[in-house]
């Protein structure tokens, strides 16, 4: 029967055609914008996962108010009369007790790596030009542990930041905004701490204006002895052996500390939040595109069926079983939707490749100067099956109706 | 093979309306009967009651004495695809298959096309059409259409040949020529044939008439 079928396909031409492009459109949709959307989401989490930290603790940003005063200040059922209730904010910002901190990542054996790092707004002055930045202080050795930013370094490195003192990597977009060159002194000012001149020794860019543009990395001690507070740390940037853990670690870690310490997802929690939109958009799509391509067969096999009563009546009196029927037009929505959705996935494929080989306007590139796109084979599977399902399904109702029929019923109703 | 029929009923509709009203008759082994009567005498309806093609209302149908209404549906198929062939009054071919796929239609059930292919070339050419194996249905007459039917009937040597009114769209030509090829096939493989036609003249080339007036047997006799 299968020679059958895939003749009545051929019989008609245009028809099949038609719903070919219906099925193959949607897959080929669906692969495309799943490697765009993932391809972009795969490098944003690469930025949250690996070029930043797995977990970060940081000084809790504290109010102080009537009972924060009561619990540090007073003996519990204390008798305070306030003439005006206390109102403001913790103003330290470093972690009390790092070697408390220190001690327990060094014992955890899920910590794979720390790394402590002093971090201030700072005004950024070269020439005339004047921007204002954080500068991130840090010991590379046991940042680029942490970090794994070395793929997005453009110019120098980040160990050369130890060779010596008052040197700093910054951002490519930092780099034009202020007109500097590598090599270039620029001054960085603390407010009434005072100012210091950084040589640029590296460059960098993630891809992402706000950090090409507003970042610079130091050296620890470099950027405390501008602070005029030595061993002073305001956070600690933690990788995990398993990425996995890191919100089940910070939770935990957060709940018997004084210090705020937050996941990657908590941290990016508005742009995960972001990704789960993107996904439904795209499942929806994928969906309302095969529902279309499904009715396309449906139609074009209801119609088939109707047209060929005639000869399902002769197959049924040559002896042809219901089910044998019900094979022949099971078998060309089939046909449809596995040659539709091998269409799909190639072209889809094609695009993907072309997309990828797009150069994205210099300077503003993504990773390495391409757009990014996903060619996770769980994309194909999925549009693959769903191709090949929705067409089965769509085909299944018109191809029982004609086993259904009774050849003598036919030929009744046809003269 | 020998077919028999015992009371036969066949009703139809709500309320129900009977066709046949009993019928009773034995057709021997190789005989040539033709199925005549009226329009609307109830022939169609006997002819597809007695193939398996419809059920009877009441009565049974007796093949070499094997009670039809107790075959399962795999038997009934098997039995259609190798022991009956039907002809209709419309040729019925399938065009996107070529004249010998056609053909091989039944051989295909079973994936025997090939053991037939040879017994398909042979009816095409004693019907007179051998030249014509791969042309599709749409690229023939009338009168070539119904005789790529007959062979397409024929090609698994069936025991018993159905045909309704199988010259009614053809002219006299083709039609006597379509029925001295019954003739011969009846003659030669004795194939059981059940033939209805409006043709006297047609109806006279077969061993015996079956007359039908209004859903009862009138006379079996020439
Ligand atoms: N499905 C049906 N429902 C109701 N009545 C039917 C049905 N099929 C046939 N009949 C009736 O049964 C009677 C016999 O029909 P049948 O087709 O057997 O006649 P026929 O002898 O073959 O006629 P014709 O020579 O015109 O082909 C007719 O009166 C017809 O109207
Ligand atoms: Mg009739």
């Amino acid at each position: 029967m299968n020679f059958l079928a895939i003749r009545y396909l051929l019989s008609k031409k245009r028809q099949t055609i038609l719903t070919l492009i219906g099925i193959t459109l949607g897959t080929a949709g669906y692969v495309a914008i799943s490697g765009i959307m993932l391809g972009f989401q795969t490098y944003l989490l690469d930025q949250f996962i690996n070029s930043d930290c797995h977990v970060r603790i940081q000084a809790r940003d504290e109010p102080v108010d009537e009972k924060f005063v009561r619990e540090t200040l007073f003996d519990e059922g204390a008798k305070i009369n306030w003439i005006a209730p206390p109102s403001g904010r913790r103003g330290e910002d470093n972690i009390e007790n790092v070697p408390a901190w220190t001690e327990r990542l060094d014992r955890d054996p899920r910590v794979e790596a720390y790394a402590l790092q002093l971090n201030y707004p700072v005004l950024t002055q070269f020439a005339k030009i004047t921007t204002s930045t954080q500068l991130i202080g840090m010991s590379p050795e046991d940042f680029l542990r942490v970090s794994k930013i070395e793929p997005y370094v453009t110019h120098g490195s980040f160990m050369n930041l130890s060779k010596g003192a008052f040197q700093i990597m910054v951002g490519e977009d930092l780099l034009t905004k202020l007109g500097a060159r590598i090599g270039d002194s620029i001054l960085l000012s603390l407010g009434q701490k005072g100012s210091q001149a950084f040589k640029i020794i590296g460059t960098f860019r993630f891809g992402m204006r706000n950090k090409d543009e507003g970042t610079i990395y130091g050296r620890l001690a470099d950027v405390q002895t501008l602070n005029h507070s030595p061993s002073k740390v305001s956070s600690i940037a933690v990788r995990l052996i398993d990425t996995d853990n890191s919100l089940e670690f910070a939770k935990e870690a957060s709940g018997r500390s004084k210090e705020l310490v937050q996941s990657w997802e908590q941290i990016n929690e508005n742009t995960l939040s972001v990704f789960k939109t993107q996904d439904i958009v795209r499942y929806s799509m994928t969906i309302a595109i095969l529902v279309v391509a499904g009715f396309g067969i449906f139609n074009v096999l209801s119609m088939t069926v109707t047209q060929k009563r005639k000869e399902i009546a002769i197959l049924r009196s040559i002896g042809y079983e219901p089910t044998d029927i019900t094979g022949l037009f099971l078998t060309q929505g089939t046909i449809l939707g596995f040659v539709g959705g091998a269409l799909g996935l190639l072209i889809g494929y094609l695009i993907c490749v072309m997309l990828s080989h797009i150069e994205v306007t210099p300077g503003r590139a993504l990773g390495m100067g391409h757009m990014l796109i996903s060619f996770e084979p769980k994309t194909y599977f999925i549009a693959f099956c769903c191709a090949f399902f929705s067409s089965a399904i769509s085909s299944f109702i018109p191809a029982r109706g004609a086993g259904k029929m009774e050849p003598m019923d036919i030929m009744r109703s046809d003269g | 093979m020998k077919i028999e029929a015992k009371g036969i009923r066949k009703s139809f509709g709500q309320p129900q309306q009977e066709v046949l009203h009993g019928i009773d008759f034995i057709i021997q082994s190789g005989e040539f009967i033709a199925l005549t009567g009226k329009s609307g005498s109830g022939k169609s309806t006997l002819l597809y009651t007695l193939s398996t093609l419809d059920k009877p209302t009441a009565g049974k149908v007796f093949y070499d004495d094997e009670d039809t209404s107790i075959w399962d549906t795999q038997k009934v198929h098997r039995f259609r695809n190798q022991k009956t062939g039907f002809v209709f009054q419309f040729h019925y071919l399938l065009p996107e298959l070529n004249v010998i796929e056609n053909i091989l239609l039944p051989a295909m059930k079973t994936q025997s096309q090939e053991t037939y292919r040879k017994r398909g070339m042979e009816l095409l050419d004693i019907f007179g059409i051998a030249d014509k194996v791969n042309r599709f249905p749409g690229q023939l007459s009338g009168g070539e259409q119904q005789r790529v039917a007959i062979a397409r009937a024929l090609v698994m040597k069936p025991r018993v040949l159905f045909a309704d009114e199988p010259t009614g769209n053809l002219d006299t030509y083709n039609g006597d020529l379509v029925m001295n090829l019954l003739k011969k096939i009846n003659q030669e493989e004795k194939t059981t044939i059940l033939l209805i036609t409006h043709d006297p003249d047609f109806a006279k080339l077969a061993q015996r008439q079956i007359h039908l007036v209004d859903g009862r047997v009138n006379g079996t006799a020439i």
